[in-house]
């Protein structure tokens, strides 16, 4: 591999950790789309960076990016502070209003001169291979100190984005940390604007730390997963792009991005759709296969008046209705000689079910004073919902009771 | 959501018309956190009623259930004898001051002009002087005529709640439901809105406010329904302003059924 | 020249129909929703195009309005995720379904022949150039034709809402009460936002789509004290950063989506300079009656 290529992926990995780094904080301040707004605010300080020098000289439209950018931020703020309107509004404002400006200077300028005009076009959508060695140093030099600015002021950013208020209350000026965080996350797009482009430079700040919210439970875990995500990214996406043709890298590096976002979406841990979604087939069929269970089980009690526990086992209870599959293959029931009965652990199932439905009635009549003809219905929806422990609370809290509030037997535990 | 065993009654046209409003066995839940448990309660015709209970207590739930704003998990609620559905024409609402954003542009005349809105169904345009007719005699009613053309931004707490009670008289209705008009309002806003209450009492309507301040509550509502979370108690004021049911309904004396709720927050297959 | 009047008709019937809907999503505090939906048309546009090979066909339009209708229901499925808060719902939604646009376009074995300038910039300038012609008789450019379609049905939908839409808008939960169904106004304004923002993508770009939804409304938002006053003001203001715009363009020998967004812009920096002055002056009065009020306690 040729060295050109290998600063290039040096670039864009420290880029896209930073701007997984700065994204967090966004996303905890819940500034994603501010991030969104500054970047495209970035274009007219950038064309007319390249007015003023006439030449691609990077520092030039960098710091005239930045600048336009900063302007844009003000704008936004003075905007929330002084005037009705409300902050996505406000956004709105900054991201037409500025990148519409600059598409009129860029346009001007293609016209006014059209032999040079290629080079600023790869602004928009980025182009990493045109990173230099100059623009990589920037990068790595910036990168680094925004990152080192970050830890040193950590503590502070951490409570900040908790609670601003609490934050002011302690000593930290709420004010001057969201002013420093809002300089980084224009320092970081500003910078990464011509290897993936103003428009989808924010998904890079956006996208790991949305997925990383998904995994850490923690600030740090989140922080140190979103730096992963966002350096995986941007490399990928670069090699990606670097490898084959046509591929432009900032819509790559998105749809990298784009792609952990998606599965994280399913997979996560905590609340991934496949684990809902799974849990909650399971229980239905659990809830269903119990009310079975409760239905033979009244359904002996009320045909054979049995007198002992044992007499619950011995009684078939096919005419009680449809079995699912559930119930079978947890060895709920069992079939002897064309009929079904109950399985040790069935009847044990059963009795629970029917206790906690009597318990709930119970508590519902003498600790909420309900009559005892509107208890059914919440027992009903209860009964499955009960742990084995709060069963044994209930049992103490009504002191070991025998019967429900419809003289029904309680069975005991 | 999966609901296991959504029982609803059906419904059947009331025989007792002294009801106005019967809830049975309502039980409510947000994402799986159970808010109110086997609420089963009827309101007499013509009283002036409260809903009195903790924050937290389910009251502005109860009321947007009644109002068919959101699905019960069990249960079911008759309005006048029959569905919400059937009977929204009939029951007049006043959410709370802090459910809108008071910087619309919109004027005081515009948001009483909202109470006609089922008025004009079906007709077209012919009741426009009847319209402005009612929308002067409300906005008359809570003293807020010379304030008409003002954007609602201008206004106090006060002010806004009395254009919200404008908006609600302005829909003729029989039942008045109305959540915490009293939250964050002047006394001579309050004053006004109790007299507005009980001249809708005595016009023979029926009026559901929930309330905070017992002292006033005591002195206003002729029936009243303690809650925290289920149902402490519902009746005459007199029969149910006890310290008991008042210890019941600010204490937090059902460990257990707050645990429990807690527990089910969030359960799968809920 | 005629072309020129022709440009001008389309971007100002463009800047009323996007300011009337910009005050709608205003008053919903989803103004940014159309700033999604203008990226994440994009893939509809391209497999609407790969589909009949042709440009600017209606097909193109079915597709690109249902994906940034799909958008528009993503986003809401995704901010119901506890972890995730609707904004950066919608910055993943947006850039990963523009981005996908974006690589489709890149690829030149598609065949396709839109570039990226012209999805960030549009056409404009080309209005005049593809003429409608009805049974052999040129009636006028296309692109200024679809524009008054959109504008006619947003129209016809703000006149037919007039008694609803502030309702929905200013309290959904009394609303429903009402017997409104809110759901229909929220989806139709989800609807013509993606539908409008496709055609006028086509014309003006993505951006200045944005500029014109979110910009005149703000505006007209720090001056109206009523609804429909907020309605007219807007459609007043876009009007005139249109033909201010259009001016500029001409001046500068720009784009003409980059000239009119800049003049919104304009316009509404005036509109922000004025209302301060205003609040400034309404403060001093405030002032003056305490001072005098003081005085007399004084005495």
């Amino acid at each position: 591999m040729d060295t050109q290529l290998l600063l290039v992926f040096w670039g864009c990995t420290v880029l896209g950790a930073t701007a997984g780094l700065m994204g967090s904080s966004a996303f905890l301040e819940k500034k994603s789309l501010l991030t969104d707004g500054l970047s495209h605010a970035l274009l007219p300080g950038l064309v007319l960076g390249y007015w003023i020098s006439q030449s691609k000289d990077l520092p030039f439209l960098l710091v005239g990016a930045a600048l336009s950018s900063a302007i844009g931020a003000w704008l936004s703020d003075f905007l929330q502070k002084n005037s009705k309107l409300s902050s996505d509004a406000a956004i709105g404002i900054v991201l037409g209003g500025f990148f519409g400006l600059g598409t009129l200077f860029l346009s001007a300028l293609q016209h006014a001169e059209s032999g040079n005009q290629s080079g600023l076009d790869q602004f928009l959508f980025g182009k990493a291979a045109s990173l230099g060695v100059q623009h990589v140093l920037i990068i790595s030099v910036v990168c680094i100190l925004l990152v080192c600015h970050f830890v040193y002021h950590y503590r502070e950013v951490k409570i900040y984005l908790f609670d601003p208020v609490y934050a002011q209350t302690a000593g930290i000026s709420s004010k001057r940390i969201s002013r420093l965080l809002l300089g980084s996350y224009i320092l970081t797009a500003a910078i990464g604007v011509q290897a993936v482009g103003a428009i989808l430079i924010s998904s890079m700040l956006i996208l790991p730390s949305v997925a990383a919210r998904m995994w850490g439970s923690t600030f740090k875990g989140m922080i140190a997963i979103a730096v992963s995500i966002g350096a995986f990214g941007a490399l990928a996406g670069c090699y990606i792009s670097a490898k084959f043709a046509h591929m432009p890298t900032g819509p790559v590096v998105v749809l990298v991005l784009g792609s952990i976002v998606l599965i994280s979406l399913f997979v996560n841990p905590a609340n991934g759709w496949i684990k809902k979604w799974s849990l909650k087939t399971i229980r239905r069929w659990q809830i269903s296969s119990e009310n079975q269970l409760k239905a033979a089980y009244l359904h002996i009690e009320r045909n054979y008046h049995p007198s002992s526990r044992s007499e619950y086992l011995a009684h078939p209870i096919t005419l009680a209705g449809y079995f699912n599959r559930y119930a079978q293959l947890r060895g709920w029931i069992v079939r002897r000689s064309q009929s079904w009965y109950f399985s040790e652990q069935g009847l044990v199932c059963a009795e629970s079910v029917v206790r906690k439905h009597r318990l709930w009635e119970l508590y519902l009549n003498k600790h909420l004073q309900l009559h005892p003809n509107h208890v059914h219905l919440s027992a009903e929806w209860m009964e499955h919902f009960l742990g084995p422990r709060e069963e044994k609370v209930l049992m103490n809290l009504l002191d070991q009771p025998l019967a429900d509030p419809h003289s029904k037997q309680i069975p005991p535990l | 959501m999966f609901q296991p065993f959504t029982v609803v009654y059906k419904p059947q046209k009331m025989n007792n018309l002294h009801t106005v409003l019967s809830c049975r066995d309502l039980s409510v839940s947000y994402s799986g956190k159970p808010v109110l448990w086997s609420i089963h309660f009827d309101m007499p015709n013509g009283v002036l009623g409260g809903i009195i209970g903790a924050n937290g207590s389910g009251k502005t739930t109860l009321l947007k259930a009644i109002m068919g704003l959101l699905k019960p998990q069990q249960g079911s609620i008759q309005v006048l004898g029959s569905l919400i559905e059937e009977a929204k024409s009939r029951v007049s609402y006043v959410p709370q001051r802090e459910s809108v954003d008071w910087n619309f542009p919109i004027t005081v005349e515009e948001v009483v002009a909202m109470g006609r809105y089922q008025a004009r169904q079906g007709t077209w345009r012919k009741n426009k002087s009847e319209d402005n007719q009612m929308i002067d005699d409300s906005l008359e009613k809570v003293e807020m005529t010379s304030f008409r053309k003002q954007q609602i931004s201008q206004l106090s707490g006060g002010q806004q709640q009395r254009v919200f009670l404008a908006r609600a008289l302005c829909k003729t209705a029989d039942l008045y439901i109305l959540d915490e008009p009293f939250a964050g309002v002047d006394a001579s806003s309050e004053a006004k809105i109790w007299s507005v209450l009980h001249q809708l009492k005595n016009e023979g309507k029926s009026v559901l406010v929930v309330h905070h301040d017992l002292q006033t509550a005591r002195e206003n509502f002729d029936w009243l329904m303690f809650m925290n979370t289920y149902l402490i108690a519902a009746g005459k004021t007199e029969d149910v302003f006890t310290d008991e049911n008042l210890r019941k309904a600010y204490g937090s004396n059902e460990n257990f059924l707050s645990e429990i709720s807690q527990t089910l927050t969030n359960k799968p297959g809920l | 020249m005629i072309s020129y009047v022709f440009i001008l008709l389309t971007a100002i019937v463009v800047s009323g129909s996007s300011s009337l809907l910009g005050s709608l999503l205003l008053l919903r505090k989803q103004i940014l929703l159309v700033d999604a939906i203008s990226h994440a048309i994009l893939p509809g546009l391209v497999v609407g195009y790969l589909i009949t090979a042709t440009k600017s066909s209606s097909v193109m339009i079915v597709g690109a309005t249902a994906c940034g209708f799909l958008a528009t229901l993503l986003i809401e499925k995704l901010s119901q995720v506890r972890t995730l808060h609707a904004d950066a719902a919608m910055g993943v939604v947006f850039t990963v379904l523009f981005s996908l646009g974006v690589l489709l376009i890149s690829q030149p074995w598609l065949n396709i022949d839109l570039d990226q300038d012209c999805v960030l910039f549009g056409e404009m300038a080309y209005v005049p150039f593809h003429h409608l012609f009805l049974g052999g008789l040129d009636i006028g450019p296309r692109g200024l034709w679809m524009a008054v379609l959109v504008l006619g049905l947003i129209t016809v939908f703000c006149y037919r809402g007039r008694k609803e839409l502030p309702m929905v808008l200013f309290n959904p939960e009394y609303a429903r009460t009402m017997g409104i169904s809110v759901a229909f106004w929220q989806y139709g304004i989800a609807f013509l936002t993606a539908f409008s923002t496709v055609i006028h993508f086509e014309l003006v770009g993505s951006i200045v789509v944005v500029a014109l939804v979110v910009i005149p409304p703000s505006a007209a938002f720090l001056f109206a004290k009523s609804f429909p006053a907020l309605l007219r003001l807007s459609l007043c203001l876009a009007i005139i950063s249109s033909m201010a715009g259009f001016g500029i363009s001409w001046l500068v020998n720009g784009s003409v989506g980059g000239g009119i967004a800049s003049a919104s812009f304009g316009v509404f920096l005036v509109c922000l300079v004025i209302y301060r002055m205003q609040r400034k002056k309404r403060s001093q009065v405030h002032m003056n009656n305490y001072a005098t009020a003081g005085a007399q306690i004084n005495m």
